[in-house]
């Protein structure tokens, strides 16, 4: 205990430096240093350091050495009587000045600011507390970045709870250079948007206060946030008086999409700082197929509307045909030639043909009507004896198959009506047994995804005329943990190719919506985009900070979806590999996307439970669904019209959505930027608007009410346009399909 | 379970008075007990001793009074500070037995790279110092650098999977630029070439089948394998 202690709660390794010059102002003198008596408990009393002072003084005067005490005088001028150093600035407290300068501001926000201005004010608690944690790490002050972490960290646990588990981490400098989460918070700026009065009255309060820690906070806000002020006369409704004041009363708060470290104009994909406002445009129409398709399945239906006139008051399936080709305005649809296809056989066309005939004959849902949500028939196939070991649930397009994919590396596919699948002779065994499962063995780990190719189920009197046009599915692609994945034959029950590219687990696979393209998400943070005839992916897709960990297909083709790890959801162009937008606002991973038919919204769903809709054109959030409780929702169907949506997840329940109907949890998105936003969107917020009206009537007695019943205590707010939830025993539902005809399949694994 | 307790003498070498207890203890599952049998000045009630332990012991049934190694207690601290109050007494054991085993391996690697990779120049005395004196197997031989070499050779060898994100835009981009190709009108499935296909021919070798076979067709089958060399084989 020689050297000085160390200022309360001072840096390791400034001890020492801080104490250097009063002992280099001392060095002359031979009395014992003053800051040596500064031990662990030396009593109070004759001993004391000013007493010592004091005396040195003396002595120094009486023998005339009058430098060194005018010296020691304007050294010591600066320690209170205890020897402990007085601090006259901010600067000099060391860690002490974040726990200010945060209590200050916290205080401020929580406190004594106008009501109107917490809802937004709060969204800056979260950057400031982290940047004050990095900064306490990286000037070093291990104790107390682990205790200002200790003492503030309560509040942000319900959306940064993956942050804060990563954060909790990082104590040392070291720490920072080896932490992702840290270096992405230090290397970006945190964007933030405030309205104008709110950003004025912050900086009028830290002004005020700068000395008491405002400083700091500025800094902060200066290096590492970029804060956006938002003209409210100019901005759209979500910064509106009354939407403000609304959301004033909800407690469960959420971050705005341009808000984070990827921070952007909402929907836009370009995370630099002078980014233009105005997005990409993307083309959301309907693909345009190709004109010799096109006439052979309009003679083809031609001949079939003879064969079988439609019964009274149905369309012929000629005039359906029409219907879902009606022309969209050229510049929305995308060009053929950018992703081209190969050219069509005559299984295109009989599976064009099939999809036309079962439209028509579909259970047609229309928009919600009168407070009454359409019924929606869920078929729930339940998975035993699995022991846990099933990953995934997939049923093939023609509903004939259904394959699951396990942890022991093989799959296995049943046929769902339990008749024999045809098995192909092999030469161990020229008259193999019926059986109503195969398993498909290749893989070295878990399978975590299944796709069968897109298919129809047969015409209905069934023209055997050449397997190779049979509408079956005829093909199954599988990923897995061992980086690969494998294309399985269903006519032979073989493996036929195994892509490889990927450097880590894949996660999700997809066919393209007209086969021949499928797309790979991967722990290795890319998507990938293969087509069967080459063995190397075509396309990568990187730009995630975290693990892609689902994704969809644009029902045109041409685009992609994909949700990641971190939080966000991305839309790329397929011909270009470049993305066109950007969707952020989950808080927690992103597990399920899934593109509306109509090719104008997508939904994305996360780890916490929370369903969000998007506008594809506009790049906005549209409404947030909630009701599944915390677990994850595993998959999303959309019906048929787009109107209706299905989620199912590990909570054991099937949820149905209405689509169009507005709740307070919805933004009012402005209507799409340009020509791009189009006619469903537009669709929608006509709908919606109509709806409006309704909400109050709904809400108290209709299906969401009931819903909400149906969860069992559990702390989750239904929102009022669930429809209806179907709750299972004991079963984690892993897959929902809508069908063609507008039937929702399920898939799920008893798990007592 | 008789693994980690095989090692803990030498996890916990620091622990001179408690090495031999460890050592000792063998049969009974339960290392602290035996500690207390070892030390009986402050002996508590051994009742949960005694009969046979159908369950593994928890730390549960420890009253807090035993005395155990410092490691151990380490770990306990550890264990208390991030919220697991009950663990399996074998818990400390493996995980001193982790520790130990990541510590001795990250100091010999670290031996070896201030032995023979670190630089000698006179630009780093430290190390130019420490890798003479490391190759003369003396305690100063490993030195900072080397310690921090071997732990992030380390890390990026375990924990380390993906490229940086700079890289795969890079990649991403390259890749991109090619236009999608065109695909021309095929029949059937539509594959990779041929030798990219797991659809070759299965070959089974049978010994009967060789040995009844004449000199002419066995050189026809071989010259048949070598030409189906690239495809997956089925034996």
């Amino acid at each position: 205990m020689s050297g000085p202690a160390p200022p309360p709660g001072g840096p390791l390794s400034r001890s020492n430096s801080l104490g250097g010059p009063q002992n280099a102002g001392l060095a002359g003198t031979p009395t014992i240093p003053p800051q040596g008596s500064q031990g662990p408990g030396p009593p109070a009393g004759p001993g004391s350091q000013q007493n010592l002072n004091q005396i040195v003084l003396e002595y120094l005067n009486k023998k005339g050495y009058a430098k060194t005490e005018s010296m020691l005088r304007r050294e010591s001028a600066h320690q209170d009587p205890e020897g402990k150093p007085v601090f006259q600035k901010l600067e000099e407290e060391g860690g002490n000045k974040y726990f200010r300068s945060f209590n200050l501001i916290k205080g401020w926000v929580l406190d004594d600011n106008l009501e109107i201005y917490k809802g937004e004010l709060l969204r800056l608690l979260w950057p400031t507390f982290a940047y004050c944690l990095l900064d306490l790490v990286a000037d070093y002050y291990p104790r107390d970045a682990e205790k200002f972490f200790e003492t503030y960290h309560e509040m942000f646990t319900r959306e940064h709870s993956e942050d804060l588990r990563a954060l909790s981490r990082i104590t040392l400098p070291e720490h920072i250079q080896a932490s992702e989460i840290a270096k992405l918070y230090r290397n970006n700026k945190y964007r933030l948007s405030i309205t104008m009065m709110a950003f004025h009255s912050l900086l009028q309060f830290l002004e005020s206060h700068l000395e008491e820690g405002g400083k700091i906070i500025m800094n902060i806000m200066q290096s590492h946030m970029n804060i956006m002020t938002i003209d409210r006369a100019k901005a759209s409704s979500e910064y509106s008086i009354s939407a403000m004041l609304h959301r004033g009363s909800t407690e469960q708060e959420m971050p705005a999409e341009d808000e984070g470290i990827p921070g952007h104009h909402p929907g836009s994909a370009n995370t630099s700082l002078n980014a233009p406002e105005v997005l990409p445009k993307v083309q959301l129409g309907p693909a345009q197929r190709e004109s010799d398709l096109m006439e052979d399945v309009r003679a083809d239906l031609e001949k079939e509307d003879a064969k079988n006139p439609p019964v009274a008051g149905r369309n012929t399936l000629v005039e359906e045909l029409e219907k879902t080709i009606k022309r969209e305005p050229d510049d929305d649809t995308p060009n053929r030639d950018a992703v081209p296809l190969p050219p069509s056989t005559q299984r295109d066309v009989m599976m064009e043909v099939q999809k036309i005939k079962e439209n028509r004959d579909r259970f047609p849902i229309p928009g919600r009507t009168g407070g009454v949500g359409p019924g929606v028939s869920v078929v729930m196939h339940t998975f035993h004896n699995t022991f846990d070991s099933i990953n995934c649930i997939e049923f093939s397009g023609d509903l004939k198959l259904v394959a699951v994919g396990t942890s022991e590396s093989y799959i296995r596919i049943w046929s769902i009506d339990g008749s024999p699948l045809p098995s192909a002779p092999t030469s161990t065994n020229p008259n193999p047994p019926p059986s109503a499962s195969k398993r498909l063995i290749g893989h070295s780990a878990p399978v975590y995804a299944l796709s069968f190719a897109p298919s129809t189920s047969e015409p209905d009197p069934t023209p055997l005329d050449s397997p190779a046009n049979a509408t079956s599915p005829r093909v199954l692609l599988s990923s897995s943990a061992d980086k690969s994945i494998r294309l399985w034959s269903l006519d032979t029950w073989t493996c036929l190719v195994a892509y490889k590219g990927h450097d880590a687990p894949i996660w999700d696979l997809s066919w393209g919506p007209f086969g021949y393209y499928f797309a790979s998400a991967s722990h290795d943070r890319t998507a990938r985009l293969w087509s069967s005839d080459h063995i190397a992916p075509l396309r990568i897709f990187a730009g995630h900070d975290g693990d892609v960990d689902c994704l969809a297909w644009h029902p045109n083709g041409s685009y992609l979806v994909t949700g990641s790890n971190d939080k966000t959801v991305r839309l790329w162009d397929v011909a270009r590999g470049t993305p066109v937008r950007l969707f952020t606002g989950h808080t927690a991973f992103v597990t399920a996307v899934a593109v509306a038919p109509s090719g104008r919204l997508l939904a994305s769903a996360d780890e916490g439970g929370a369903i969000i809709l998007w506008d594809l054109s506009s790049g906005r959030r549209l409404k947030r669904l909630r009701g599944h409780a915390k677990g994850g929702v595993w998959s999303l169907a959309w019906s048929v019209e787009s109107s209706v949506l299905v989620s199912a997840g590990a909570d054991h329940t099937v949820r149905v959505w209405d689509v169009l109907m507005q709740t307070p949890d919805s933004i009012s998105a402005q209507p799409g930027s340009g020509a791009a936003g189009g006619k469903a969107s537009a669709d929608a917020t006509t709908a919606g608007a109509g709806a409006v009206g309704k909400v109050g009537d709904a809400a108290p007695g209709g299906a969401g009410a009931g819903g909400q019943k149906k969860t069992k205590g559990k702390d989750v707010v239904v929102s009022s346009d669930q429809i209806s939830v179907f709750p299972t025993k004991k079963s984690p539902v892993y897959k929902v399909e809508f069908t063609r005809m507008n039937l929702v399949m399920a898939g799920g694994v008893y798990l007592p | 379970m008789s693994s980690p307790a095989a090692d803990a003498p030498t996890t916990n070498g620091i622990n001179g008075t408690s090495t031999p207890t460890i050592a000792g203890a063998t049969t009974p599952p339960n290392p602290n007990s035996q500690t207390n049998g070892s030390n009986p000045p402050d002996a508590t009630p051994d009742t949960h001793n005694a009969p046979p332990l159908a369950m593994p012991t928890t730390s549960l049934d420890d009253p807090g009074t035993s005395r155990r190694p410092r490691d151990a207690r380490l770990i306990h601290l550890i264990l208390a500070n991030l919220g697991v109050n009950a663990y399996q007494e074998r818990v400390p054991l493996m995980l001193l037995d982790f520790a130990y085993r990541y510590t001795s391996g990250v100091l010999s690697d670290a031996m070896h790279i201030s032995a023979e990779a670190a630089p000698t120049g006179p630009g780093n005395p430290r190390g130019g110092a420490g890798g003479v004196g490391g190759a003369g197997s003396t305690e100063g031989g490993v030195t900072l650098d080397a310690v921090r070499q071997a732990i992030a050779s380390r890390l990026n060898h375990q924990f380390n999977a993906t490229l940086p994100k700079e890289f795969q835009l890079d990649l991403a981009a390259e890749r991109n630029r090619v236009a999608l190709p065109k695909p021309e009108k095929e029949f059937g499935l539509r594959l990779p070439p041929e030798r990219y296909c797991l659809t070759g021919v299965g070959w089974q070798m049978k010994e009967e089948r060789m040995q009844g076979m004449s000199l002419r067709r066995q050189w026809v089958g071989r010259k048949r394998i070598a030409r189906c060399g690239m495809r997956e084989w089925k034996l």
